[in-house]
């Protein structure tokens, strides 16, 4: 078993001429929580979907728990996407069943019982249920497994303050402590308390990736404060154009 | 692996036909009564006639609508779109996912036209007391034995049949595959689609210039349909190869 | 008891000082069991780890043990607790001096009209 749970070297992605990252060298351990912070298209999402395969690297290379991205890492990784990914005809139950015959790490009986905490009775259709709901029901069976990492991309993105209570209680409740969580999130005042590391993404580079006791230590303020200080958006500057 | 993902590629087509195919089979049979087949039917039953068998027609047609929407959703939305992002996460491997798409997509392709086959059989007026006899069955076993190319014809024939529909299901998955590479991707799929139906005729007249079929028919018939068979064979599964080529390297879910 | 945070100080100094009044207000009794680390967290809502820390900090101050049969336990040893309120104290009234002196009171001063209060 590899010492580190990701890894990348000089990671490059790029779309078309555009650059989403460019030379990502990163190592995060195991049993950790670690914050992806940075504003929209500093390449949070891209860095996520290059995880678990949806994306390819246009250079570099990228390693889970000592793997290349193929089925063996993507059995070890629970992956909540930014998006619905249920297929119309889908019940609750079909899913269930899937995430059973797939993942042998998931916890059937806990993803029901997650799924009536939330009201919702397996049986129904996903299609008639509100967006909050279905978003809740993703969360359940993406925590409900006993995964090595999970990548949770903006889960917090877009809801009410007692929703995010509900999925950041959901996280810490039923992560793998084993395991690492990777979160994105441009909504870094929220999520900072849980975290235990931080790296900061800027135009697709790693600005900082620090523990968070440490910034608050070094710095003397909160990982949100600094985060504004790093990113705050520059006025234009004169002889720019 | 395999087995599982099919598993649920029936489930959504069971739920994407699950009424049209009944519906298909109810309204052959409503057809069997309201046609008039003999001379003798009254005038009042001409208009419900039209009505029954217009309405037969549309489902057929509709059910022809719906096994070409459901070959290409299926792989588009089910594999490129964001149901993407379920299916390429799980721990299978890209030809796994393609190969059950296709195989649920052939077996659609199939069960439809069974269904057609069966509705017709109901239309017409047979006399299934007649037919259903031992000595109908016997009759046809011995005709089976003393001729027995045709199973052998039949065979092929339900052979050139899935052959053809897997050439046709890979060339559509190909070019959705080819048009994802692109920025515009619907215009870039259609765009493939033609090219490679473009490149299926050249392909079919080089062929035509290096062999002479009509002969071959007339001499070897069974050597013909095998030697149609492996020509519709080989660029199916070159274009099955080339989509879990695109998926498995180039695979850019956005 | 509400768990509140600041920004200017690491989680775990906080939550460990938090700890610390819960136990000298009786929340958690001497001699009780604490909650489970992650309990503790989810209650706060924060990371496992960080509560960790905050409870190792604990047991250095000796305010808890750990106890290989029942967790965590708060101690029992009354002067440890009164020490660590002795301390809670110093710090309220430094933070007073602190408050007064930028308002302009002397050190006399302040200590005087907390009297007449």
């Amino acid at each position: 078993m590899s010492e580190m749970l990701i890894e990348s070297w000089g990671l490059c992605k790029s779309y078309g001429r555009k650059a989403a990252l460019s030379g990502v060298d990163l190592s995060v351990g195991r049993g950790r929580i670690v914050g992806l912070l940075g504003p929209n298209g500093s390449g949070k999402t891209t860095l996520i979907k290059l995880l678990c395969g949806l994306l390819q690297p246009t250079a570099g290379r990228l390693a889970v728990a000592g793997q290349e991205i193929g089925p063996e890492t993507k059995a070890l990784i629970s992956y909540l996407p930014d998006r619905m990914y249920f297929a119309g005809w889908m019940r609750a139950v079909d899913l269930l069943d899937l995430f059973r015959d797939f993942y042998p790490d998931f916890d059937y009986e806990k993803a029901v019982a997650m799924c009536h905490s939330l009201g919702v009775e397996p049986g129904h259709r996903l299609k008639t249920m509100s967006k909050g709901t279905k978003e809740k029901v993703q969360l359940a069976l993406v925590m409900a497994r006993k995964a090595q990492l999970y990548l949770l991309d903006e889960p917090i993105a877009g809801v009410d303050p007692a929703a995010r209570d509900f999925i950041l209680h959901t996280i810490l409740t039923n992560y793998n402590e084993e395991g690492t969580v990777l979160i994105s999130t441009h909504l870094i005042a929220d999520i900072e308390k849980v975290l235990d590391e931080a790296i900061f993404l800027k135009e697709g580079k790693v600005m900082l990736h620090e523990t968070v006791d440490n910034i608050r230590e070094r710095e003397g303020k909160s990982v949100d404060a600094l985060f504004r200080d790093i990113f705050r958006a520059q006025p234009l500057e004169g002889g720019a154009f | 692996m395999l087995w599982k993902l099919l598993k649920y590629d029936f489930r959504s087509m069971w739920k994407s036909f699950a009424l049209i195919w009944p519906a298909a089979l109810v309204l052959a049979l409503i057809n069997h009564f309201t046609l008039p087949y003999d001379e003798g039917v009254t005038q009042s039953n001409e208009l419900l006639a039209i009505i029954t068998i217009m309405a037969f027609t549309a489902v057929l047609f509709a059910m022809f609508v719906a096994v070409m929407i459901f070959v290409v959703q299926r792989f588009y939305k089910g594999l490129l779109g964001d149901e993407g992002y379920l299916m390429h996460t799980l721990p299978v491997r890209s030809w796994q996912l393609v190969a059950s798409k296709l195989i649920c997509a052939v077996v659609t392709a199939l069960v439809s036209l069974a269904v057609i086959f069966l509705a017709c059989l109901l239309m017409v007026p047979i006399r299934w007391g007649q037919v259903l006899r031992i000595a109908f069955f016997q009759d046809l076993w011995e005709g089976l034995l003393s001729n027995p190319d045709a199973m052998l014809y039949l065979l092929e024939f339900l052979l050139l049949t899935v052959t053809a529909l897997l050439l046709f299901v890979t060339m559509t998955y190909l070019s959705m595959s080819i048009g994802h590479l692109f920025h515009r991707r619907i215009i870039m799929s259609v765009a493939a689609f033609i090219f490679l139906d473009v490149l299926g005729t050249v392909y079919v007249d080089v062929l035509d210039q290096l062999m002479v079929w009509d002969e071959l028919f007339n001499a070897a018939p069974h050597a013909a349909f095998w030697g149609v068979f492996g020509v519709m064979l080989l660029p199916a599964l070159l274009f099955a190869a080339g989509t879990v080529w695109i998926l498995s390297h180039r695979l850019n879910l956005e | 008891m509400d768990w509140v945070f600041t920004d200017d100080r690491p989680i775990w100094q906080q939550l460990s000082q938090q700890l610390t009044r819960r136990i000298l207000t009786g929340v958690y009794p001497p001699g009780s069991k604490l909650p489970p680390v992650r309990e503790l967290a989810a209650q706060a809502g924060v990371n496992p780890n960080t509560m960790q820390r905050a409870l190792a900090q604990l047991e250095q101050s000796g305010l808890a043990e750990a106890n290989r049969t029942a967790g965590r336990l708060v101690t029992e040893d009354l002067q440890a607790i009164e020490r660590a309120r002795r301390e809670q104290a110093r710090q309220i009234i430094a933070d007073y001096l602190r408050a007064m002196e930028e308002l302009g009171y002397s050190f006399d001063q302040a200590a005087a009209l907390l009297k007449e209060e």
